[in-house]
This record gives C-alpha cells, sequence and structure tokens, in this order.
C-alpha cells in the first residue's frame, strides 16, 4: 500500500503531519493558557472595583464619622476635596461593577443580587447623597448633635447595607476568582497535560512516521543492496523483488533487474566468445604450425624441382632418343606442374599466416589486362576454345594497386576457366565506374570472367571458395590442381578490399566476377616509373635477336621511342656474328630459337674470349613467365630477364638500368610514353586495342607491326604445312610457339591460344590432335591475315600518316564549294569524304575541327578554316 | 516468485492501514478536545446554572421618604436569602430574590409590580405600608401570584384577596395591647389621643374605645395636619398634662412629636404608638426626647427565643445594627413563602409559578417563622395564639422590650 506512494509524498506527508499536530499542539496550549489568563485578569478587576468601593465606602464612613466627632472643621475642609471625589469614584466603581457584573458574573450573581446592585446604586444616590448633603448642611449650622443623629440613625444603617452587599459581591466574586483559579489551575494542568499528550502523541507519531517511512525506503534499499551485494560476489541468478508497488523502488527494482537480465545475456555472449576465441584460437595455431610446415615443406620441395625442371629443359635440348626426349618432356611437364602446386601452397600458407601483404603501386591497367590474356590465350591457342576479352575503355590506364596480386587473381580464375571449358568461350568482361571520392578518384573495376564450362551445382557453390575444393569430382577427373586456387583468389580479393562471386548454372557454365576498388594512379608519376624516367639514346646500340619477325617488330615498336641504334637478328648464330662485328650496347636475346636457342647462343657470346663480352648486358626474352626462371637465366649467363608479352614498364626500367648512362639524353617530347591511344581498328578476330597496348602504345606501330604480322604470317603457314608433312614435331612445335606469341602481340588471342594449343600438342607428340586441328588454326590465321589485309587497304592512305595531300585539299575545296552553294547533300557528301582524314598525320586535328563545324551548321567557321587548311598544306608541300 | 512472508514484509504490506488509521486519530484527537473546550458548553451551564433558582420577588420603598423601612426589609430579605440558600435552597434549587423599589408610591409600585411579573417571579413579598400594599393588592388581584405584605397593618388590605396575606397583627389588637399596657403597666389615668390622616382614624378609636374601657379617661383627641401642629396641641394640655398619649401615626411623626412632648416639658407623659413607630430611632436626634416612647411590636429583638437571639445577632453581624419588625416580618414572610413552595413542591415536582394552588397551600397551613407558628384566618390575616405583641420601649437610645402581652390577653413579663 504504501509502496505505491512515492518516497517524495511520503516524506511530504509525514512531515506535515508531524508538522499540523505540533502545531496544533502549540497552539491549543496558547489558547488554554491565553483563557486562564484572561479569566483571572478579569476576575481580579472584579476585585479591584468591588475592593475599592469597599475601600471608599469605608474611608467616607471614617471620614464623617470622624468630621462629626471631633467637629473639626479641617476634616470638613477634608471631605470636601477627597470624599466628595471619591463618592462620585464610588458611584463610578459601582457603575462599572454592574457593567461588569452584567457582561462577566451573570454565572456567579444571581438575577436578585444583580439588581441589588442597581438598587444600592440607586439608594446611594437618592437617599444616601441627600442624607449626607443634610449632615454637612447641619454640620455647617452648627447643628452637630443633630448631625451626628442623622449620621448614626439613618445614613450609617444605609451604609451598612451597602457594605453588606458590596462585601458579599466581594466574597462571591473572590470565591468564583478561587474558583476560577483552581479550576484554571485545573484547567491548566489539564492543559499542560494535554500539551504533555499532545507533544508525546507528535512524539510518537513522528517515531512511527520516521519508521514506516525510513522502513518503507530501507528495506527496500536493503533489498537492493543485498541482492546487488549477491551480484558483487558474482552472481547474475538474483531477483531485485520489485513487489507491486509504483514507487521509486519498485521500478529502480524492475530496471535493475533488466539490468540483470542484460547482464546475463552479455556474460552468456562473453563466454561463448570466450570458447570461440579459445577454440579460433587453438585451430590458428594449429593452422600456424600448419602453414609454417607447408612454407618450410614447400621451400624445401621447390629448390630441387628447379632443378628437376631446368635439368629436364635442358636434358630435352640435348640430343637424345625420341622416347626419352617423350619421358624427359613429361618429367619437366610433371615438374612444372608440380611446381605450380607448390606455388599455390607458398602462397596459401602465406595467406594462412596472415604473412599475405598487400603492396599497392601506380601501375597500367592495359599491361595487366595484355599480360593475363596473353598467359591465357597460350594455354587456349590449340583447343577449340574461344577467347573473348571485352575492357571498357572508360577504364583509366593509370591505376594505383597491387598488380601482381590482380594478375594472381585474374590469371587463376581464367586458369579455372580453360581448365573446365572444353567448348565454347571464355569471356573476360572488366568494367569500370570513375568515382570521386575524398581521397580522389577511385574506380570501381568489375571484372568477370564467364566459361560455358561445366558449371558448378548450386550446392557446390557455397564450397567454392574453401581450402583443397574441387567440386564434382566425379565429373572431373583428370583436372588437375591443388584445390587451392579459388581459396588463394578469395583470399586476395579481400585482402585488397574487393569481393568475388560466382554465378553457375550446372552443365552450361559459370560467371565469376571480381569487383575491386582501385585508387586513379598519377599519370606522371606512371610515366616516370615506366621509364624510370623519361629518356632518348641515339648513340646507343641495341640488338634484338628472335626467330620471329613478328616479335622482332614488337621489340623494334617498343623499342623506337628511345631512338636507339637497332639491329635484329633471327637467329643465335646470326647474333654472335653481329655481337663479334660491333659494340652493342645491350643484347635482347630469345630464349626458345630453332637451331641454337637463346642460352647456348648467349654461352658462346660469353666464349668469345674479349672482356667486353663477358660485361655485354644481354637481356633474356622469354614466354614462360615461370617464377625460377630469373634466377635460372641469371645462372647461364643472361644479364636480366624479360618476359614476353613485354611489359613496357618492365623494359622501360630494364633499359634505364643497362644502356650506359653517358648515351642517355633527357627526353624532348614525353608524350611518347603515354598510354595507348584511341584506338578505332576493327578487324574480326583480333582485339585492336589490347593489340596497340602490346605493341608500344601508338597506332602507328600496330599498323606496321600488322604489316609485318601478314607479311610473316603467310610465311608462317607454308613452313607449318611442310614441317607437318615432314612430321617434324620439334620444327612445328617450335613455329607454332613463334606463331602464339605474335598472334598474342597483336591482340589475335584466339589465333594465339589455338597455337599454344598446337604447340603443347606438339610437345605432347600428339600426331593426331595436331592434324585434326592445325587446318581449322591455319584458317583462322588466314582470316585474320585477309581482315588485316581488308583493313590496311582500307586504310592505307589515312593510316599511312602521309596522307595524300591533293586529296584532302580535293575535299575541303569540295566542302568550300558545297558551303558556298549551300548544298546540303553535297556539303554531307564532302563531309563524309573528310573523315577519312581525321587521323591523318599533323592536319587531322584541323580536319576534325572543321567537320565539327560543318556538322553543327557553322558553315562559315568551317569554310574559314578549310581555306586557312588549303593554304597551309599549299605552304608544307612547298617545304616538305 | 516471492519468499515466504518475513515479518519486515508483514509490517510492509500489512500495518500500513493500521498506522495511517492512527496517524488519522492522532490528528483527530486535538480537534476533538478543542471542540470539548468550547464556550458554547460554558454557556449551556450557565443558563443551567440560572435555571436553578426559584425567583421571587419584593417591592419595598428603598428611596423616598420611608427609605430607611425600605432598607431594613431589604436587609431582611438579604439575609432570608442567605440563610436559606445556606439551609438547601428550595426544592433543591437556589432561592433568588428580586428586590425592586417602590418609592412608597402607589401608582409606581403597580409598574414595579408588573415588572416583577415580567421576569418570573413565584410570588412578591411588599409593600411596608398599607396603602402601597393596598395598590399592590389589587394590581394583583387577578393574578393570583401570593402577595405577602410583612407589615401592611390595614384589615382592608387583605380582606376578599385571597392572594394577599399579611404577617404582622391588625392595628387593632396592637391598639388594644397598647391601652391594656398603659392602664395596667402605666397605671395610666388620662390619654391624650392624636391622630394624623383618616388612614389611622381606626387605630385611634380602638385606642379610645380599649382605654376607656379599660378604666381610663381620653381627655382628649386631636388631629393633625404636620409635625409642625404637634407644638400647639401640647400647648393646649399643658396644664392638664395627660399621663399617656396615643399617637396614630408612622415612626416618622412619631419621632417628632417625641421631641415636641419632650421640648414642652410633659415629665411623667409617656408616649404610645403602634408597630407603625417601629424604626422611631432613625428620627431621633434628642435621645433623652425617646426616653418616653412605648408602643406595640410583633417583634423583639432581644426576646429570649432561640430562633429570634440567632436571627437578630445574625442580622446585626451583617447590618451593624438590631433588627426591628420590619426587618424580622419581611424575614418571615419569605420563611412563609419558601415553606409554602416546599410543601407545595413535594407534589407537582416544581414551583408552578402564578398557580392557585400555592396561594391554597399558604392559607391552608402552618408556619413556624421567627415571631411564632402562624396560620392564616379568613381574611389571610395572621392568627397566632401563642405569639406576643411586644411593647418596645426606647433605653438610652437603643431599642428595648418592656413587656409582652399573649394575644389571647396574657401578659408576659
Amino acid at each position: 500500500m504504501i509502496r505505491n506512494i512515492r518516497i517524495q509524498v511520503r516524506l511530504l506527508v509525514s512531515f506535515f503531519a508531524i508538522a499540523f499536530i505540533t502545531m496544533l499542539a502549540g497552539l491549543t496550549g496558547f489558547m488554554s493558557l491565553r483563557s486562564i489568563g484572561d479569566d483571572a485578569v478579569k476576575s481580579i478587576a472584579a476585585l479591584n472595583v468591588l475592593n475599592d468601593m469597599y475601600d471608599y465606602n469605608v474611608e467616607a464612613d471614617n471620614g464623617i464619622y470622624y468630621m462629626l466627632r471631633f467637629r473639626d472643621s479641617l476634616i470638613r475642609e477634608y471631605l470636601d476635596n477627597v470624599t466628595a471625589e471619591r463618592i462620585g469614584k464610588m458611584q463610578s466603581f459601582m457603575a462599572d461593577f454592574i457593567a461588569l457584573h452584567q457582561s462577566r458574573f451573570r454565572h456567579i450573581f444571581t438575577p436578585g443580587e444583580e439588581q441589588d446592585m442597581i438598587n444600592l446604586l440607586q439608594i446611594y444616590n437618592e437617599t444616601y447623597l441627600p442624607i449626607l448633603n443634610e449632615i454637612f448642611e447641619l454640620h455647617d449650622n452648627g447643628d452637630t448633635e443633630r448631625a451626628i443623629s442623622l449620621y448614626e440613625r439613618r445614613l450609617d444603617p444605609i451604609y451598612c447595607a451597602i457594605y453588606y452587599s458590596v462585601g458579599n459581591a466581594f466574597d462571591k466574586v473572590f470565591e468564583s476568582t478561587q474558583e476560577t483559579v483552581s479550576s484554571n489551575s485545573a484547567h491548566a494542568s489539564a492543559s499542560a497535560a494535554f500539551l504533555v499528550m499532545m507533544i508525546f502523541a507528535s512524539f510518537i507519531m513522528a517515531v512511527i512516521l520516521t519508521l514506516v517511512v525510513t522502513r518503507s525506503i530501507s528495506t527496500p534499499l536493503e533489498d537492493i543492496r543485498r541482492t546487488a551485494e549477491k551480484m558483487a560476489h558474482g552472481s547474475l541468478d538474483v531477483d531485485f523483488k520489485s513487489g507491486s508497488g509504483k514507487d521509486e523502488f519498485s521500478n529502480l527494482a524492475a530496471s535493475l533487474n533488466e539490468t540483470v537480465h542484460q547482464l546475463k545475456q552479455v556474460q552468456q555472449l562473453r563466454m561463448e566468445a570466450v570458447e570461440s576465441r579459445h577454440e579460433k584460437e587453438k585451430a590458428e595455431a594449429a593452422t600456424i604450425a600448419k602453414s609454417r610446415f607447408l612454407a618450410k615443406m614447400s621451400h624445401e620441395i621447390r629448390t630441387p624441382m628447379n632443378a628437376i625442371v631446368g635439368m629436364a629443359e635442358l636434358a630435352m635440348r640435348e640430343n637424345i632418343p625420341p622416347a626419352a626426349y617423350d619421358q624427359v618432356q613429361t618429367i619437366k611437364q610433371a615438374g612444372a606442374n608440380l611446381l605450380s602446386i607448390i606455388n599455390d601452397l607458398l602462397d596459401f600458407s602465406k595467406i594462412e599466416s596472415g604473412k599475405l601483404d598487400i603492396l599497392p603501386d601506380n601501375y597500367a591497367f592495359s599491361t595487366l589486362i595484355n599480360d593475363v590474356t596473353s598467359i591465357i590465350k597460350t594455354r587456349i591457342i590449340d583447343g577449340p576454345l574461344q577467347f573473348i576479352v571485352d575492357v571498357d575503355d572508360n577504364i583509366p590506364n593509370e591505376l594505383y594497386g597491387d598488380e601482381v596480386r590482380i594478375r594472381q587473381v585474374l590469371l587463376n580464375i581464367l586458369s579455372n576457366a580453360v581448365k573446365y571449358t572444353e567448348n565454347g568461350h571464355i569471356r573476360l568482361v572488366a568494367r569500370g565506374e570513375t568515382v570521386e571520392t575524398k581521397e580522389g578518384v577511385s574506380v570501381n573495376l568489375t571484372i568477370s570472367v564467364t566459361d560455358t564450362g561445366k558449371g558448378i551445382r548450386k550446392e557446390d557453390i557455397g564450397k567454392l571458395f574453401g581450402e583443397f575444393v574441387q567440386v564434382d569430382q566425379a565429373n572431373n577427373k583428370g583436372i588437375e590442381g591443388t584445390g587451392l586456387g579459388l581459396a588463394i583468389t578469395w583470399n586476395l580479393v579481400k585482402a585488397m578490399g574487393g569481393d568475388i562471386t560466382v554465378e553457375s548454372e550446372y552443365g552450361k557454365g559459370s560467371t565469376f566476377t571480381v569487383t575491386l576498388q582501385q585508387m586513379r594512379g598519377k599519370s606522371d608519376t606512371l610515366a616516370l616509373k615506366r621509364g624510370a624516367r623519361a629518356f632518348v639514346a641515339p648513340d646507343a646500340k641495341v640488338l634484338v635477336v628472335d626467330d620471329i619477325t613478328t616479335n622482332l617488330k614488337v621489340a623494334s615498336g617498343l623499342l623506337a621511342p628511345y631512338s636507339m641504334r637497332l639491329t635484329m637478328c633471327e637467329s643465335g648464330a646470326a647474333a654472335i656474328k653481329a655481337v663479334s662485328e660491333e659494340v652493342f650496347d645491350l643484347v635482347f636475346m630469345d630464349h626458345m630459337m630453332p637451331g641454337m636457342d637463346g642460352i647456348e647462343a648467349t654461352k658462346r657470346i660469353r666464349e668469345l674470349g674479349d672482356a667486353r663480352f663477358e660485361k655485354l648486358p644481354i637481356v633474356a626474352l622469354t614466354a614462360n613467365a615461370v617464377s625460377g626462371m630469373k634466377e635460372m637465366f641469371l645462372k647461364y649467363g643472361f644479364n636480366d630477364f624479360l618476359s614476353k608479352p613485354i611489359d613496357t614498364i618492365k623494359l622501360n626500367m630494364l633499359l634505364d638500368q643497362w644502356i650506359p648512362a653517358e648515351k642517355k639524353v633527357e627526353a624532348v617530347d614525353p608524350g611518347n610514353f603515354k598510354g595507348s591511344e584511341v584506338v578505332d581498328i576493327e578487324i574480326p578476330g583480333i582485339n585492336a586495342k589490347n593489340g596497340v597496348a602490346t605493341s608500344g602504345g601508338t597506332v602507328k606501330n600496330y599498323l606496321q607491326t600488322l604489316a609485318v604480322f601478314t607479311k610473316d604470317g603467310r610465311k608462317k603457314i607454308d613452313e607449318l604445312n611442310k614441317a607437318l608433312e615432314g612430321d617434324d614435331l620439334h620444327l612445328y612445335t617450335t613455329y607454332v610457339h613463334a606463331l602464339k606469341s605474335a598472334a598474342a602481340n597483336i591482340g589475335a588471342y584466339r589465333l594465339s591460344e589455338s597455337a599454344r594449343v598446337l604447340e603443347s600438342a606438339g610437345n605432347e607428340k600428339n600426331r593426331e590432335f595436331i592434324r585434326a586441328n592445325n587446318k581449322r588454326m591455319l584458317g583462322d590465321l588466314e582470316a585474320i591475315l585477309k581482315g588485316i589485309d581488308k583493313y590496311l587497304a582500307e586504310n592505307a592512305e589515312t593510316q599511312s600518316g602521309d596522307v595524300d595531300i591533293n586529296a584532302v585539299k580535293d575535299a575541303l575545296a569540295k566542302l568550300n564549294s558545297a558551303i558556298d552553294e549551300m548544298n546540303v547533300s553535297a556539303i554531307s557528301e564532302a563531309v563524309k569524304c573528310l573523315k577519312q582524314f581525321t587521323n591523318a598525320k599533323n592536319i587531322g586535328a584541323e580536319v576534325d575541327n572543321i567537320l565539327q563545324n560543318a556538322m553543327v551548321g557553322e558553315y562559315d567557321e568551317a569554310a574559314e578554316q578549310a581555306e586557312g587548311l588549303i593554304k597551309a598544306l599549299d605552304g608544307g608541300s612547298g617545304n616538305g | 516468485m516471492r519468499d515466504a512472508l518475513t515479518v519486515t514484509d508483514v509490517f510492509r504490506w500489512r500495518r500500513p492501514g493500521k498506522v495511517v488509521t492512527a496517524v488519522c486519530v492522532f490528528l483527530m484527537l486535538p480537534l476533538a478536545l478543542c471542540l470539548s473546550c468550547d464556550s458554547a458548553s460554558k454557556q449551556q451551564a450557565r443558563q443551567a446554572k440560572q435555571q436553578q433558582y426559584i425567583l421571587i420577588g419584593a417591592l419595598f420603598p428603598l428611596t423616598g421618604g420611608h427609605c430607611d423601612e425600605g432598607i431594613r426589609a431589604f436587609n431582611g430579605l438579604q439575609q432570608a436569602r442567605s440563610d436559606i440558600n445556606d439551609a438547601g435552597g428550595v426544592l433543591g434549587k437556589k432561592l433568588d430574590i428580586i428586590i425592586l423599589d417602590d418609592k412608597g408610591d402607589e401608582e409606581y409600585v403597580v409598574r414595579q409590580y408588573q415588572a416583577l411579573k415580567e421576569r418570573g417571579v413565584a410570588a412578591v413579598i411588599g409593600s411596608s405600608f398599607s396603602d402601597v400594599t393596598m395598590a399592590l393588592a389589587r394590581a394583583a388581584e387577578g393574578d393570583g401570584i401570593p402577595i405577602i405584605s410583612p407589615t401592611a397593618t390595614n384589615p382592608a388590605v387583605t380582606e376578599g384577596r385571597r392572594n394577599v396575606f399579611r404577617v404582622t397583627y391588625l392595628d387593632d389588637v396592637q391598639a388594644a395591647v397598647v391601652a391594656g399596657f398603659a392602664l395596667r403597666t402605666l397605671s395610666a389615668k388620662t390619654a391624650l389621643v392624636i391622630r394624623g390622616d383618616s388612614r389611622f382614624d381606626a387605630l385611634a378609636d380602638v385606642f379610645s374605645a380599649a382605654f376607656n374601657e379599660g378604666g381610663g379617661r381620653v381627655a382628649g383627641a386631636e388631629r393633625y395636619t404636620g409635625p409642625a401642629q404637634f407644638d400647639d396641641i401640647l400647648k393646649k394640655y399643658k396644664s392638664r398634662r395627660p399621663d399617656v398619649i396615643f399617637c396614630a401615626a408612622d415612626y416618622v411623626d412619631a419621632a417628632q412629636l417625641a421631641e415636641a412632648v419632650h421640648s414642652a416639658g410633659f415629665e411623667g407623659t409617656r408616649l404610645l404608638g403602634t408597630d407603625a413607630w417601629d424604626g422611631i430611632l432613625s428620627f431621633a436626634h434628642n435621645i433623652d426626647a425617646m426616653e418616653r416612647v412605648y408602643y406595640a411590636a410583633p417583634f423583639a429583638f432581644d426576646e429570649p427565643d432561640p430562633k429570634i437571639t440567632r436571627f437578630s445577632q445574625a442580622y446585626f453581624d451583617n447590618f451593624s445594627y438590631t433588627p426591628i419588625s420590619t426587618a424580622a416580618l419581611t424575614y418571615s414572610a419569605v420563611q412563609i413563602l419558601v415553606a409554602a413552595m416546599e410543601k407545595h413542591g413535594t407534589e407537582a415536582g416544581g414551583v408552578k409559578p402564578g398557580s392557585a394552588s400555592l396561594v391554597d397551600v399558604i392559607r391552608g397551613s402552618e408556619f413556624d417563622i421567627i415571631t411564632g407558628k402562624i396560620r392564616f384566618d379568613e381574611n389571610n390575616n395572621p392568627i397566632s395564639p401563642d405569639s406576643y405583641v411586644h411593647i418596645m420601649q426606647i433605653k438610652g437610645g437603643y431599642y428595648a422590650s418592656v413587656e409582652k402581652i399573649r394575644l389571647n390577653g396574657r401578659v408576659d413579663k
């Protein structure tokens, strides 16, 4: 009940109740005492009046008596002066008394007694005083005897009557006063007793209220404290008794109960967390141990494996019986597979032990895509697979991120696609969305790889990125792999802050989509990095050795911006000859060449006997971008190593390192080192954009490369056919290998891939496969060559750079006259004609400008510019 | 779940109800006590006290020429009230007497009687003289309120009035007693009879007849209109001085007559009067002149009767003077009323003011008063066979009884 009342209210009510009782006690005491005092004062006033009456009566009577008895005139005088006054007072006293009597002493005096006082006053006035006057008169007249007689016989009896009544009244008042006093005394003691009782009552009540209120506060507080103490000792299994009240404590208890409930949950969660952390730590410790073991073992295995693979490669170059060659090749192939597995394991162990570091840096996206596609194409070159690359033009070329890891991710996904796809196609699509962020411009990359392979069962998609997982193993027998690829991929993507998803329909194919956010790189930084520093070296002499003319062309294209003096050789022997005849600053030596390969040639150059041959920087060129290669080449006497397709950045760094400093001149036009130009070349089977990127970044170079490729390609068709007819698989494989990289260089990835497949078939001595697929591959090659021819023929004029100035002038003139005549169809005809010159050297931009104006209706402007250009061309031709 | 109830729980959950009640009681207690102390209750007590009085009225000349008589009656009433209340009151109640001044005026007395009636008196005592009492009796005739006059001697006052009583003896009784005293004790042979106004004719006649009858001789009969004539009358009888002079007049005139007789040198001549002379000393200037005064009175303070002695002693204590008839008879009148009320009230449980029955009780009862046992005759005159008529004499300036004569004629000394 009392718990329904709020504490504040309880305290207030108690306080006011105590205060009220105390106040009441005080008030009652005050009133009692006041009434006691009042009664006493009134009684004493009445007694005073009576006493005065009595006194004056006696005095007056005595005065008269003495006056008469002693016949003293002095007394008479005195009586005249004083007694008369006293008599007057007597009258007023009596009147006062009557008034007092009537107002105050009705309870003492009876109506008769009251009337007596009135009578006495009357007697006094009407009888006593006249007689007194008579006495005075008699006295004054000397008739003292009569006066005495009158006094004794008449005045005195009246005086006695008055005396009696006043005395009586006095007695009564006195008695009443005594009664009043005694009753007041009783009253006072009653009041005092009452007061004491009240004080006691208020004390008792204060005690009770204090007990009740404090207990109503302290008991629940004590409950709460006790319960809280239990809690403090660690027990959460407590209940704060909230009761059914509505006061603060009930609310507090309810809140505390809720808190306890929450604490219990928190405690449970924490215990679970501790348990799970414990288990996680155990698991992590196990994982770390495993990873360390793996790392150790991988390292221990890798070193001899390098030797095995290297030695197998060397053995294959020896003149050994074909059966042994096959066995050695198998050893090499198996070794390579094993190495790849070990690499995967190493990566994975790094990931697991948390040592996987993401090292972001500026890089060229185009190069990344090129590298990846090149490698993948080599794998599918001889299969029926189509590899389609679709890269969004809007993706900035300069990005900032960990290129190595992104490359690894893409290669993994693509390798997987290749592994599980037998027919159809694989599509690599890259899309980018540029976003402004606080840190700068970032690019949200979405790279997806779609294949038409076996697909993944729905139930397997979940475990796809798990470790050592190869789903649907029943249908994938014969497919090698550790099953770590996707796990590594997943971890890498996550480490880079990206995501990877997979959609798949079993039996129809899968799509892996990687989303990554890369910052936009600084182009100058990139440019600088590409060339370490941009330079030209007109006096430097460089020798490029490659058995494939396309590759030579590519190399010359790539080296062109450096304005160096280039010498090309198509074989190792030619290279030795060239080196001994001329002093070169740097030699690029292809690894795999028919006859004398790069390693042999280098070895011989070093053995030529002059110190300069020993110091001559020789850089290995190879398409086998397997880790550990560099070490191998260095061992064989090479100074450095450059993988094909050639990365311009690496090339630039390499040149910067090996070209003597005194021959390097600061580049005047760093624009030469820009990324890809706008590519508007459409040739079936060729990704021109990528081709441009791989052939030095300029369309001009690319077109020249294409031209060389057509010549080379026709020659290659004959050579391949011949090698096949002569059953020289080794030769065939070499040619196919060359074709593989040449095709990749120009962006003919499908062709490249087909070549790769045939190359590996050649390596495997799979004559049947080669015979079955060679023709198709050659057909593809033929088609591409035709496409290139056609394109080159169509764009010969414009793309040559040396445009027919007269044709331009004609077109401009036509446009001018059409504008003059305001012949719309003629204008559009002229515009169409002029369009082919928009890429023309020197004047392309101006032509474009004119076209823009013409197309938007600014004919006067267009005409004026056309006129100006014609004049300029006249002047230019004069100079040229 | 709640645990089992603990003591604390019980206290907390159950007790508050009682505690709250206790608090309320504590709050109400002082209020109740305050209310009980209220003055309204005091007033009620006062009213109750007033109702405990039995009121009777009294009408006497407290002012005017006969105020001395009125004041003596006043004193007698005061003493009666005091004595009766000291003895326990009337019917368990206090007796209260409202005394009003009638100024000795026949008209004024009627007004004052009305005032008394309005105040609800049960009976009226008064007045001193027959003429005023007559007026009062007439006014009270139809009211049935008992009217008792202590000293009205005229037979006509009570005649034919059931409710009007007198305590003193009739004039003729006294006159006869005085005549006998003169003849017997004073051995008077001749008497001069002087009378004032016609009121005293009967008295003078009764004396003359009795004196003559007893063997004396009324030598002369004189009438005066004012005391100044006394000298002239006395001159006429200087040569033949009578043994006694009977003067039918009141004590004021009597005092002057005594002075005049003294001055006239009538040595040996005694002055005789009735109880109308009681109080003569009030107007006495020459004490020696008073030595020859003899008068009849129904009361003598020095009568060796314990009742009288007690009364007289008390009166003297209160008023410093010895009581004379007026005081005693007034006192007796109160005694009669109180006794009648006691007798009447026992039956009815209370006094019925104005009821005829109280008058009947007075008429039909015998009363033991100071002067002896009396009852009233058909004319409401006192019959008191054992009572005396006292002959008072002034000796040395004080009243003194000389002789007492039973109403049946026997003389005690």
